[in-house]
């Protein structure tokens, strides 16, 4: 019962919401003057991602407490990541999501810190480029190739090598092409395998033929 | 030890303190260097509010954070200043929690500058800002059929939903109401909400620039009519609104990190090769 149950609440609930989506006169079904039975059985997945916020954040407290309990490798990292994380949520929840403290930590901290860490990333891909992108075969000289086309056409000091008014559109106008032919030619090829993997892993879930999400080993 | 063997060993220290020189000077001294304005992506944006009349409803949503807001922040400003400019009313929410409050942020900044110009915009008559309501993308199916009750009725800081005129047009998301969408976006959830759930709208993208290759069959494909492609499509939007900002003078550093790249990566091959020549091993 205790695999079986779920796993008929799993179906049920597959074909209640596709019958939702695909039917429309069952979209439109009020249980009273303007609620309709689809909104409420939405607002029931809004509950549950918010109860899988609480229990990540269950999860993510006993993992790390554990880490500072046995004192494994870096364990002032988890007692200073756990520090933060109920500060914040403490910040506001007394004083509130509106409060000068919570927005300051916000803006003073945790932008800048974002930022931060994306911008890093130009730097890393420059030292990257300068070690690792050789040209050793007919592929890495295409993708070499490809991306100086790519970087010019995408900034003004490809525009004045070479002018997008001038042969071929210039780096520009090659850029362009790349990126609207071969690039979205592989990048609808890649969605539609995806999406029919998506697809295929969602039906054996409903038709009970993947169980791991019930726990087990099959 | 030879010069390239030198050039091959070289500290990477100096590659990021040339990066940084060569992203520093342009910002503090601009070379002015031209923008070509990009007819299929970012145009179509700008004529989408050009052809809307004053008092149009258009929804905008902030699916990015801090770290994607060095491209997506100037966009934000001068699409928002577009949209206040023309008397096109926008609503925002945002996918993301952690960029919620800097969407925000950003839209007080742009009413902040149009006040210095005389220009008087105000906050729930002119534009909302509902921000991020958790639950997922499932949130933004409630929000169709029922904008009020999915939101809980209030806007990102806490005022009622009764108070602000705006929002009595706004009792769903649905076609009559919103005249397009235009989603900044730096990853997921992002796109894919609006393609599945909103995908008979017209819907407006500006992406950061990593995910514009991604993000290209949706163009080709006409689920998005139009795309503003990183900080370029920032510098463009504001050089046809006709008031170059803080992304034109950020693209001239752009353009020198793509030439620094550039070069080193042609240094790092010429080193290369004369260094296996020369049967010393090499990266």
């Amino acid at each position: 019962m205790k695999r079986e149950v779920p796993m008929v609440l799993a179906l049920v609930f597959a074909i209640i919401r596709i019958g939702f989506e695909l039917l429309q006169p069952m979209i439109a079904w009020e249980f009273a003057p303007g609620k309709t039975v689809f909104t409420r059985l939405s607002f029931s997945l809004t509950f549950m991602s918010v109860m899988g916020l609480l229990m990540g954040l269950i999860n993510l407290s006993r993992q790390h407490i554990n880490t500072i309990r046995r004192k494994r490798e870096h364990w002032v990292y988890s007692v200073w990541l756990l520090i933060v994380l109920y500060g914040y949520a403490i910040i506001g929840l007394i004083w509130g999501p509106d409060s000068n403290t919570f927005i300051w930590i916000y803006d003073a901290l945790i932008v800048p810190l974002d930022s931060t860490m994306f911008s890093m990333l130009a730097f890393f891909i420059a030292s990257a480029a300068y070690r690792a992108f050789r040209i050793r075969n007919v592929e890495s000289t295409i993708l070499l190739v490809v991306a100086f086309i790519v970087m010019l056409g995408n900034v003004s000091i490809g525009e004045m090598i070479w002018s997008s008014e001038a042969w071929l559109g210039g780096f520009k106008g090659i850029k362009d092409w790349i990126l609207s032919v071969p690039n979205t030619a592989h990048a609808r090829a890649l969605s539609i395998g995806i999406f029919l993997g998506a697809y295929a892993a969602a039906i054996r879930v409903f038709l009970g033929l993947d169980k791991k999400y019930l726990g087990g080993t099959d | 030890m030879t010069f390239w063997e030198k050039m091959n060993a070289m500290d990477p220290r100096w590659i990021f303190l040339g990066m940084a020189v060569l992203l520093t000077i342009p910002v503090l001294f601009p070379l002015g260097l031209a923008i070509t304005i990009d007819q299929e992506t970012t145009v179509p944006i700008y004529n989408w509010i050009e052809n809307l009349n004053p008092g149009d409803i258009v929804f905008a949503d902030v699916s990015y954070s801090g770290g994607s807001a060095g491209e997506l922040g100037p966009q934000h400003k001068a699409w928002f200043r577009h949209c206040m400019l023309k008397g096109v009313k926008v609503v925002w929410v945002a996918q993301w929690n952690t960029g919620a409050q800097l969407g925000y942020e950003f839209c007080l900044e742009v009413v902040e500058d149009l006040a210095e110009e005389g220009i008087e915009v105000e906050y729930g008559v002119d534009w909302v800002y509902v921000g991020w309501k958790a639950g997922g993308t499932t949130m933004w199916r409630n929000m169709q059929l029922d904008f009020w009750d999915a939101c809980a009725k209030e806007d990102w800081v806490g005022n009622s939903f009764e108070d602000l005129p705006l929002m009595q047009r706004v009792k769903k998301w649905d076609k009559e109401t919103c005249k397009g969408i235009m989603l900044f976006t730096a990853g997921s959830p992002g796109v894919p909400t609006y393609t599945t759930y909103f995908h008979d709208y017209d819907i407006y993208l500006g992406d950061v620039a990593v995910q514009v290759p991604g993000n290209m069959n949706l163009l080709r494909a006409g689920q998005i009519k139009g795309m503003l492609c990183g900080l370029p499509g920032a510098a463009q939007y504001e050089i046809l609104l006709g008031r170059p900002g803080q992304a034109v003078k950020l693209m001239d550093a752009q353009s020198l990190g793509h030439l620094w790249i550039i070069v080193l990566v042609i240094l790092g091959n010429i080193g290369f090769y004369i260094t296996r020549k020369s049967g010393t091993p090499s990266g």
